[in-house]
């Protein structure tokens, strides 16, 4: 277990190097730099000007200092600061790192609180009512674009109900109510797609199971139906259906950039779009950084939470 | 494509038993493969939309009734009639027409990319499975890098480097698009390399090369199908977003999330401009997933119920 822990750690620390490496380059390669976006409109900048905020930033460096710089200082847990704010950079992160996280979250709540009920019913219940209303909803989760559906939901709420939540945005420890009013449509218009994939893939899982071998026996036995879904059936699918949970959480964080962007939320797919047009070098590496670190966490998490569950895998 | 090798099949001396009963001869694995595929009507379903967008997108001057870029002043913002099935946009462009040469864009770029993906997947997730050690390492690394950027902010970010047009949008997605048929392929190829069949072709002196495309590959290949059935939606989703979001593709070039995020603003008193292009994103997305479960209930034999 400790060593499986430590290859997954030192796999993760290549991995971030290697990505320091691309968000690095990257950045260097955009067309534009933050120099010209300073001094701005004014064709008359002197070349004395330029070079003086060049040297601010140690952007006449070479290359491998302004990457070794940037590194030592997050290796020392300084993220460095923003080019445009002059604020650090953890701040920032800190301040819209929450929302982002609270939006995954609803996210996920919505999606396993619709999706796990619903895929057991449709597949204790196969070919009823309910299978064919959740098999639609499956398929429909997953066409219907999220952007859309954003939009959607904001025009139905703005048209029938006269009701739009307010466009600045509250924290959730400022004011719950408030926060969950305008958390709860980007919730739903991020999580659509994974409460969709989930819903099938309980429902395939279910059907899988309940055709095993130990089901039958559990009914030989003489146990209800309900007592062969609760204690063999869903203790059985639960394995899998986790792991997929785990893994979708990843996905989700990632998805937040476009929903974000349609209602105004200020997070960390927010910051790092904004940070990227306005060439802001510092804020995009660092940001992206940490949110790759936490990607890697989540996954990690995920399979050790595997592991721990299902005794036949092995740390390998 | 799911024809196994003849490696595969040499010990059980094929052809004699093929002559003793001629009726196996019938039931090749691509015919059983198609009658299972076909028993589900949803899989037809998924097929025939596929079949109509890739009608549109390769036939989309004749299908056309008028130009995708054509403005007309004087038709400005009608709903749709039957002179103009889908109404016309801001500067009286025919919407239909926009519509289906739409389909042309999803699908070259959704196809193209897959297309980009699966060559790079495959090539090096052979390598990784078949070498492993160093290289399988170095392999494995690159791609959770790619992989732990969050797919969008890795398009986006590229896309400022590149600027947006067809050509980048289709070299982004290809760029993080080979990554699960990567990871398949690796994954299938490490199920697969300690088989018989392979140990056999070994032990005869095939070399590595023909062992990895003529053997493996074809035992590995349903999967794969599966696979870019639902990478090819993925892409042209990811395409839609971004257009969306205004850094995919260019006008006048008509694409539906383009279409989507321009109507944005006029969706209040013109409904058909944000409609249209959503329901073809929607049944883009539902023909590729009905295709896409049809397929791996046929070609996947565990998930067969």
């Amino acid at each position: 277990m400790s060593q499986f822990l430590a290859r997954r750690l030192l796999a993760i620390v290549f991995m971030l190097f290697g990505m320091s490496v691309l968000v690095f380059g990257a950045m260097r390669l955009l067309p534009g730099d933050i120099v010209n976006l300073m001094v701005g409109m004014q064709s008359s900048a002197s070349a004395e000007q330029r070079e003086a905020i060049e040297g601010q930033y140690g952007l006449d460096r070479p290359l491998v200092f302004q990457y070794t710089d940037w590194m030592g200082g997050v290796i020392r847990g300084d993220l460095g600061k923003s080019m445009r704010s002059q604020e650090p950079i953890s701040h920032e992160i800190r301040r819209k790192l929450p929302v982002t996280l609270e939006l995954t979250f609803l996210s996920l709540i919505f999606a396993v609180v619709v999706a796990v009920p619903l895929g057991i019913i449709s597949a204790i219940r196969r070919n009823s009512p309910v299978d064919l209303f959740a098999r639609i909803l499956g398929v429909l989760g997953l066409a219907i674009p999220n952007f859309w559906l954003a939009i959607m939901l904001l025009l139905i709420a703005s048209r029938y109900f006269h009701w739009l939540p307010s466009p600045v945005f509250t924290p959730f420890f400022d004011d719950p109510i408030e926060n969950l009013q305008q958390m709860w449509m980007p919730a739903i218009a991020l999580g659509m797609v994974m409460m969709a994939n989930l819903m099938r893939m309980t429902r395939s899982i279910m059907l899988d199971v309940m055709g095993q071998d130990y089901i039958r026996v559990a009914r030989a036995k003489g146990l209800s139906e309900w007592g062969v879904v609760v204690k063999h059936a869903i203790k059985n699918a639960g394995i899998p259906v986790i792991t997929l949970i785990g893994m979708n959480a990843g996905y989700l964080l990632g998805g937040t950039v476009i929903i974000e962007q349609i209602f105004g939320l200020p997070g960390i797919g927010w910051m790092i779009t904004n940070a990227i047009f306005q060439r802001d070098y510092t804020t995009v590496q660092s940001a992206v950084l940490i949110t790759g670190l936490l990607f890697a966490l989540v996954n990690l998490c995920v399979d050790v939470a595997y592991a721990l569950l299902d005794p036949r895998i092995r740390f390998a | 494509m799911m024809q196994r090798s003849p490696a595969m099949t040499a010990g059980l001396d094929a052809e004699p038993l093929a002559a003793l009963n001629p009726v196996r001869k019938e039931r090749t694995p691509r015919r059983q493969a198609w009658q299972r595929f076909s028993a589900n009507r949803m899989s037809l379903v998924g097929l025939a939309i596929v079949a109509l967008l890739l009608f549109l997108a390769i036939f989309a001057p004749l299908v056309a009734p008028f130009d995708y870029d054509e403005p007309d002043f004087t038709a400005a913002w009608l709903f749709p009639s039957r002179e103009h099935l889908m109404g016309t946009d801001g500067i009286g462009r025919d919407f239909f027409s926009r519509i289906v040469y739409g389909a042309r864009t999803s699908m070259a770029i959704g196809l193209s990319a897959q297309a980009i993906a699966l060559v790079i997947g495959l090539t090096l997730g052979l390598i990784a499975g078949l070498r492993g050690g160093r290289v399988d390492f170095l392999i494995m690394r690159l791609v959770d890098a790619i992989w732990a950027f969050p797919r969008m902010l890795f398009a986006i970010t590229l896309l400022t480097v590149l600027g947006s047009g067809f050509g980048n949008v289709l070299i982004v997605l290809a760029a993080t698009g080979w990554i699960p048929i990567c990871r398949l392929t690796r994954a299938q190829v490490l199920s697969q390399r300690e088989r018989d069949y392979v140990i056999a072709a070994r032990a005869i002196g095939v070399s590595e090369r023909r062992i990895a495309f003529a053997h493996l590959l074809p035992n590995i290949m349903g999967p794969v199908i599966v696979a870019i059935t639902i990478g090819v939606p993925e892409a042209i989703f990811a395409e839609a977003g971004l257009s969306f979001l205004g850094i995919g593709i260019n006008p006048p070039v008509p694409s539906w999330g383009q279409m989507v995020g321009e109507s944005m603003n006029y969706i209040r008193y013109y409904w058909h401009l944000a409609l249209f292009p959503a329901v073809m994103i929607g049944l883009t997305m539902l023909g590729f997933v009905l295709l896409g479960d049809g397929l791996r209930d046929a070609l996947d034999p565990r998930s067969r119920s």
